[in-house]
């Protein structure tokens, strides 16, 4: 059995305390025994002191009489007086000192008569010195009695002296043993006392520890308790056998709207919530008072008056306190309103649901991930034929037709591989399959949702077979409508037409009317733009043929070098001169369409109009011919030429070919004369280029500017006739004229017009016939075809030596 | 059949032409592996493998298209236009050769993406000197197209 600590260290410090009480009565009593010895020490002392004294005071007086017997001196009878005297004392002082010891008493009553005796001896002599003189004193003092007398007593005090030594050795020993006691007995109480103090302040620092340690849990666990309360968001309190509060956590403090837990101390619930609420909450902690047996989670609306009710879940029960004593109520309650509104909310959702889906037209199913039909409302019944208690459990593939089957398979399968899913959110159309086997069409719209067990379907599904028929009606009905509104549109629209072409035709004559002075112009123009059309026609005509004649010329001329070049061997001279000649005729041939495309492109080409100085065109066209001047002496002669609105380019092009046929036909003369220069002629600036070459006859000057026209053979001048050509067509696309002066032998001029064109492209000349007619030509007017290069003058023009040969290009009519 | 790999797609309705720039290349030991086709859908036929040519694969493409433009049925920009068009026919070397100067067809082909324009000369040494050098250049000097390029998965 151990001891409470308070009761150890009590009984620690009783023992320390009686040991040091015990320890102070022997150290006491051990003083005064020492103090006692030592006393007796002190007193043998004494008496040895005495008894010196008494035996140096005979000796002084014996001395003393002696003086006086044999000088008669009385001074020394006045010292003798004295040491008789005070050996009395003493003697007295002897007496009393040796009362304790029987021995010394009876000694000192034998020493006194001794010493009486003496001093009556001395008395004798001195009284006989002073009478009768010396020599009588002198022989009483050597009858020797006082010396006998002196000896005994030497003798008696030499036994009181041995006495006394004896009995101080044996106090000094008795003294000595005291004091060693003492010290031995002070030191082992001390020791002890030490011994006994440690063990009581152990026990003391043991405890203190024990119970800092245990304060520490303590505070540690009301932490604990004040953060449990302070955070918990139940309502916790504590209530005394009278339901008065005594103490709620910070939660309960602000449901009752407190700012401090402290203020709810001594309240009760009457103070707070309803009567209701309070007077419930107060019975149900009397009855467990009373009983002991708790309150657990009980549901309970603790109403706080003019508050929304707070529903709550209650665990009450008794608390008591270290001794068992009942000391009131301790109470949690967690606020449920939420939850209980949740449920209350998904019941009432519930029973929406039902109410819907069981008063729905539409049939309603859900169904799970493995397509097995978990609900099925009275429309689906009604729909599908079978029963709730038939389909319910049931594969969702019985409503759905054969056909569709496999794609249902595999959408599901999608969606729940992929999350994706045609049908889901919208609305579609399908067929469904009745229980007793028929199809019909039906509207489907698809929700999903996911829970803890998988995915669900829910789809709305609606008969449509109603409408399906109602919409085919509407339909006809719509065809029929639009059919009639058609008639009928056509109908408006041909009356409109009529009156619109009456309004047109007395339009027309009004204008017919108005404008017929401008009538033929307008027709001249579309004449122009018809010509100016088949012009283009037959310049694509042109091309096409040049190029599709450029082929069969390779193929001649590629077999040709074929032959001559891998079968040179088995080919005799003649054969061999006459594939070059096939050679050549090709070359020669592509020369000409190639020519032929430049002249279809420049046809084809747009006009870039630029005001160009045409000297430096004629400077340009000169650079270009550098070639051919080589070893020629030719003697040119410029004027400056104006300014023009013209294709740079073509323009070019034009002196190109003019200097070129200048040069090429003054090839005959030694000295060569090439004049440009520029005139006017009605009222239009004119540019010519003159030679004096051989010129030509202008019986044929109409052939010149047609195409492949020569006017001299290929032998002496080379050429394809087709440069005057191009001159020509870009003149032409200018709307300029151009024209010749010549004669045999005699050179040539060639002029062209730079002057603001008339009209231009309005070509109803005979060249343009020529050139660009084409049998789609309307109107009446001039409807040659004549193929693509023979001039032929359609104008009553008599070319004569001399004079000027027209190329017109303007809208004059012939 | 195993066919060796074509190496020239030659798109030719003349079989003149065909068969001069076929001699050319030949004597010049350019090229063996020539396909002739004489017209623009049979040439895309080739090049798709469709239709006559459906066994062929389209991971051995020719390594060469030389196109006229002036074609029976499809016309030579239409073949062009498909060619550059579709990503399987797209890194094939086009070269137009053709008799046209006409400056719409040069400007149509680059803007297609040809990869050369070629005008037929007439004369034959100096179309067989064109025929030859675009052999050597195109089958010799320059670097085809990568393979992976015709991998498409």
């Amino acid at each position: 059995m151990r001891l409470s600590p308070e009761k150890e260290i009590k009984a620690g410090f009783g023992l320390a305390l009686a040991t040091l009480v015990a320890l102070g009565v022997a150290q006491y009593q051990s003083a005064r025994h020492f103090a006692q010895k030592s006393h007796w020490v002190v007193h043998s002392n004494q008496v040895l002191r005495e008894l010196e004294a008494t035996v140096n005071l005979m000796d002084d007086a014996a001395a003393a009489e002696r003086g006086y017997v044999m000088t008669g001196g009385s001074s020394y009878l006045k010292t003798y007086w004295k040491s008789a005297r005070e050996v009395n004392d003493h003697l007295n002082q002897l007496h009393n000192l040796t009362e304790d010891n029987p021995d010394q008493q009876q000694w000192l009553q034998q020493l006194q008569p001794l010493v009486s005796r003496i001093f009556h001896i001395f008395q004798r002599s001195m009284a006989l010195r002073q009478s009768n003189g010396f020599s009588s004193a002198r022989e009483l003092i050597l009858a020797g009695s006082a010396e006998e007398a002196m000896t005994s007593i030497r003798m008696l005090v030499g036994d009181m002296r041995g006495e006394e030594f004896r009995l101080l050795r044996e106090r000094n020993a008795a003294a000595e043993a005291g004091h060693w006691k003492t010290l031995h007995s002070i030191l082992l109480g001390t020791f002890v006392a030490l011994v006994i103090i440690s063990a009581a302040a152990f026990l003391i620092l043991s405890d203190v520890r024990q119970r800092v340690q245990a304060e520490q849990e303590l505070q540690c666990e009301r932490d604990l308790l004040h953060t449990l309360m302070d955070n918990v968001p139940d309502f916790i309190y504590f209530k005394d056998p009278a339901s008065r509060f005594t103490r709620i956590n910070r939660a309960q403090a602000q449901a009752l709207g407190l700012k401090d837990p402290a203020e709810a101390i001594g309240k009760t619930d009457f103070d707070y919530f309803t009567l209701e609420h309070a007077r419930e909450a107060f019975e149900d902690e009397q009855t467990i008072l009373r009983t002991g047996e708790p309150v657990i989670n009980k549901i309970e609306r603790a109403s706080r008056s003019g508050q929304p009710p707070v529903w709550v879940s209650t665990t009450k029960m008794i608390i008591r306190d270290v001794k068992g004593e009942v000391i009131g109520t301790f109470g949690v309650s967690r606020d449920m309103t939420e939850r209980r509104q949740a449920e209350e909310a998904l019941r009432a959702s519930e029973e929406k649901f039902r109410a819907v889906t069981d008063t729905a037209n539409d049939a309603i199913i859900s169904a799970d991930q493995s397509g097995t039909i978990h609900y099925w409302n009275a429309a689906a019944e009604r729909i599908f034929g079978y029963s709730e208690s038939e389909i319910l459990g049931k594969p969702l593939t019985l409503l759905i037709p054969e056909r569709l089957r496999d794609e249902h398979e595999k959408g599901m399968q999608r969606y729940l591989e992929t999350g994706q899913s045609r049908l889901l959110g919208k609305t579609v159309e399908l067929a469904g399959l009745r229980k007793d086997g028929s199809e019909f069409p039906l509207d489907l719209s698809l929700a999903s949702w996911r829970t803890a067990e998988g995915v669900f379907f829910t789809g709305l599904i609606r008969d449509i077979t109603v409408r399906k028929q109602a919409e085919k009606a509407l339909l006809e009905a719509k065809d029929d409508l639009e059919k009639r509104v058609a008639e009928r549109t056509a109908e408006l629209a041909e009356a409109n037409a009529q009156l619109e072409n009456e309004l047109a035709l007395r339009k027309r004559a009004e204008e017919e009317i108005r404008k017929l002075n401008e009538c033929l112009e307008r027709r001249v123009q579309e004449r122009t733009a018809q010509l100016e059309e088949a012009n283009k026609e037959l310049e694509a005509f042109t091309y096409t043929v040049a190029h599709d004649l450029r082929a069969p010329l390779r193929h001649m001329s590629g077999f040709a070098r074929i032959l001559v070049e891998e079968y040179a061997p088995a080919l005799d001279e003649n054969a061999r001169h006459y594939l070059d000649r096939v050679s050549e005729g090709a070359r020669h041939m592509g020369q000409l369409v190639d020519d032929l495309l430049n002249l279809s492109r420049v046809g084809r080409k747009e006009l870039s109009l630029q005001l160009t100085p045409l000297d430096s065109l004629v400077e340009a066209a000169l650079d270009e011919l550098e070639p051919e001047l080589a070893g020629r002496e030719i003697e040119w002669r410029f004027s400056p030429l104006p300014s023009v609105r013209c294709d740079a380019t073509l323009l070019k092009q034009v002196f190109v070919n003019l200097l070129s046929n200048a040069v090429k036909y003054t090839r005959t003369r030694k000295r060569a004369v090439i004049e440009v220069g520029h005139t006017t002629r009605d009222q239009q600036p004119v540019i010519f280029v003159r030679d004096n070459g051989i010129g030509f006859d202008m019986a044929y000057s109409k052939k010149l500017f047609g195409i492949f026209q020569r006017l001299h053979s290929s032998k002496d001048f080379e050429g394809n006739g087709v440069g005057l050509a191009i001159v020509q067509r870009i003149l032409q696309k200018h709307g300029w004229k151009a024209w010749t002066e010549a004669a045999i032998d005699q050179g040539a001029t060639f002029f062209f017009t730079v002057g603001a064109p008339q009209s231009p492209g309005v070509d109803s000349s005979d060249r343009s016939s020529k050139n660009g007619a084409s049998p789609r030509c309307a109107n009446g007017l001039s409807n040659e075809s004549h193929g693509a290069a023979t001039a032929d003058p359609a104008e009553s023009h008599q070319p004569a030596k001399n004079q000027p040969t027209e190329v017109h290009y303007g809208c004059a009519r012939s | 059949m195993a066919a060796p790999e074509v190496e020239i797609l030659l798109v030719e309705d003349s079989p003149e032409d065909a068969e001069l720039t076929i001699h050319t290349l030949r004597h010049h030991r350019l090229s063996n592996h020539i396909h002739v086709a004489e017209d623009g859908a049979q040439a895309l036929d080739f090049l798709f493998c469709r239709g006559a040519y459906s066994d062929r694969s389209p991971e051995h493409p020719p390594r060469l298209i030389m196109l006229d433009l002036k074609l029976p049925k499809v016309d030579g920009l239409e073949v062009l236009q498909a060619i550059k068009g579709n990503v399987w026919t797209q890194p094939i070397p086009v070269i137009v050769l053709t008799s046209s100067k006409e400056e719409f067809d040069l400007m149509k082909c680059y803007q297609l993406g040809v990869n050369s324009y070629i005008q037929k000369p007439v004369d034959f040494s100096q179309f067989q000197n064109v025929i030859r050098q675009l052999g050597m250049y195109w089958l010799l000097v320059n670097q085809p197209p990568p393979s992976e390029l015709f991998h498409h998965s």
